[in-house]
């Protein structure tokens, strides 16, 4: 079982929403990963010495910033695909998809397959905003995965076991223990996020150069070109007006950190 | 069990059509390498080439006088030197940080880390560059500037900064108090206690520095004064600002660009995945 776990972390926790649904189709078997022993499992060979790993075992995962070595590994075993964009040069992504997105590249082809006219998407300012912000969901989307995956591994399996004797069904047991139990991730994917765009600027650079007409003329990108063409004044006022707002989103989350642990 | 399996066979072949949409380009990018340019813009959605040929790789053998070895060389310096540096400041720091938490302005220290994970790195050019220029590390063949400005939180230090800190943190402090007891010197601590115990960590490190400062371009183009401190990365970039764009010999850089990234993310990507995912959601 724990090994089957390992394999699939990520799906593990689905199909056990599934399951609880089911309600009881294996007699005997006690429907629960036993999910503490994974937690344990910390590769010994990664040590130098074997005797240290004994040490590293006492460590705690005491809570989400502590994250295990094991688990997280085995679950994204079969996803590392996700993560190949997001640690690839952010140029050569940006590059490819110029190509797919160009007038005579394949996205525009694509429509015509299905007999529908081809789309100009980098000459139509709200398509080439789509476009840009589908790129960058393509580079990073794995990145908020794996945060979301490391959640779902230090979530207290007991509750699911609590849920399924009060006989709540899977959209329950996803609704009331699964979400609540992902709040982290999703506050921090979302932090990540609007940051993300802040940061955003190779894209602008290599596909639209900030066009057309100006549709694509992010915050960054929007310095960096004042930058180029060596405004100095307004890159170095954009710059501190940036700082501004990070420092003030950083002071909120720090601020109910604070709070929550009081 | 019916539902069981119909749920899990969508659910599979979402996720391989999400696999395939994230692996597509660099299958294009690597089979559009060896076809001519004819054939990239006849048929852009094939992948398999009708004819293998070299013409773009034949094409970046020399990128603007310069041989395709010389920007492979200075992607190499360049990231080397950064890992370098990153690694090296961040895990001492890191260890300074939880040797002694009361010295003076560690607390501040720390958040400027995080701030430096926020904060939109572009912006940070003007200061690095007016830095860099009074230093007198702008020059040609100048590698010192690029490697110290890359080397900044913004660029890539503050992911091994939180890994470091991350697994002190999760350090039992009773390690080296009894070391201590046992009569040893504060260096002896630090290479025969805590060197050992933090490898893995400081492996992790060394690869996500690696593998970030292998595709910086932006400091590479605007910290160089000329092409001999150029990068892969930086050289594509400047590829692409032309008007008429060569698709051949773009793919086949690009291929050149992201193969040795994707060859040690594969190797290890265990390390790197935890690695990357621990410093961020410490962060």
């Amino acid at each position: 079982m724990v090994n089957q776990v390992q394999r699939h972390g990520a799906f593990a926790v689905q199909r056990d929403a599934f399951r609880f649904g089911g309600g009881v189709q294996q007699g005997g078997e006690h429907p629960f990963p036993v999910v503490d022993e994974e937690f344990q499992a910390i590769p010994v060979q990664d040590h130098p010495q074997g005797q240290l790993a004994v040490l590293r075992g006492g460590f705690q995962p005491a809570q989400m910033g502590d994250v295990p070595a094991g688990p997280v590994a085995a679950a994204v075993k079969e996803q590392f695909v996700i993560f190949i964009p997001f640690i690839t040069p952010d140029v050569v992504g940006s590059v490819v998809w110029k190509q797919f997105f160009n007038t005579q590249g394949a996205m525009n082809q694509l429509p015509a397959l299905v007999g529908l006219q081809p789309v100009n998407w980098l000459t139509t300012p709200a398509t080439a905003l789509g476009v840009l912000a589908f790129v960058e969901l393509w580079k990073h989307v794995g990145l908020y995965t794996i945060i979301f995956l490391t959640n779902y591994q230090l979530i207290d399996r007991t509750m699911y076991e609590a849920a399924w004797i009060d006989g709540a069904n899977a959209w329950q047991t996803y609704r009331y223990i699964t979400l609540p139990a992902l709040k982290p991730a999703f506050t921090l994917n979302a932090v990540y996020s609007v940051i993300q765009f802040l940061k955003t600027y190779t894209v602008a650079r290599i596909i639209t150069f900030g066009g057309p007409n100006y549709a694509t003329n992010f915050l960054s990108y929007y310095a960096y070109s004042k930058y180029e063409k060596m405004d100095f004044g307004s890159a170095t006022a954009i710059a501190t007006f940036l700082f501004v707002i990070v420092l003030t989103m950083l002071g909120s989350r720090l601020g109910r950190e604070n709070h929550e642990s009081e | 069990m019916k539902v069981n399996k119909f749920a899990a066979a969508i659910a599979y072949a979402v996720l391989i059509l999400i696999s395939f949409v994230m692996i597509y380009p660099f299958l294009w990018m690597f089979f559009s390498s060896f076809k001519t340019n004819l054939e990239i813009m006849q048929d852009p959605l094939s992948l398999w080439p009708k004819e293998w040929v070299l013409t773009g790789y034949q094409n970046i053998a020399t990128l603007a006088g310069n041989s395709i070895w010389h920007y492979i060389k200075n992607s190499l310096i360049l990231s080397i030197g950064t890992t370098l540096v990153v690694v090296l400041s961040t895990a001492l720091g890191g260890y300074a940080l939880y040797r002694n938490r009361r010295l003076p302005f560690f607390g501040i220290i720390e958040k400027s880390f995080m701030v430096s994970l926020m904060y939109p790195a572009v912006l940070l050019l003007i200061p690095l560059y007016v830095i860099v220029v009074n230093f007198r590390l702008y020059g040609t063949g100048n590698y010192l500037g690029i490697i110290l400005a890359s080397s900044t939180g913004a660029w890539g230090a503050a992911l091994p900064f939180f890994l470091f800190k991350q697994f002190f943190d999760s350090m039992p402090y009773e390690l080296l108090e009894a070391a201590t007891i046992d009569g040893a010197s504060e260096l002896r601590l630090f290479t025969h206690i805590t060197m050992p115990v933090m490898y893995p960590v400081f492996t992790t490190a060394t690869l996500i520095s690696f593998l970030t400062s292998w595709g910086l371009w932006l400091p590479v183009l605007m910290l160089s004064k000329d092409m001999s401190t150029y990068n892969l990365a930086a050289m594509l970039v400047n590829l692409n600002s032309d008007l008429g764009v060569d698709l051949s010999q773009t793919a086949a850089l690009s291929t050149v660009v992201s193969l040795p990234v994707v060859v040690v993310f594969l190797l290890t990507q265990h390390k790197v995945m935890d690695g990357i995912a621990a410093g961020s959601v410490k962060g």
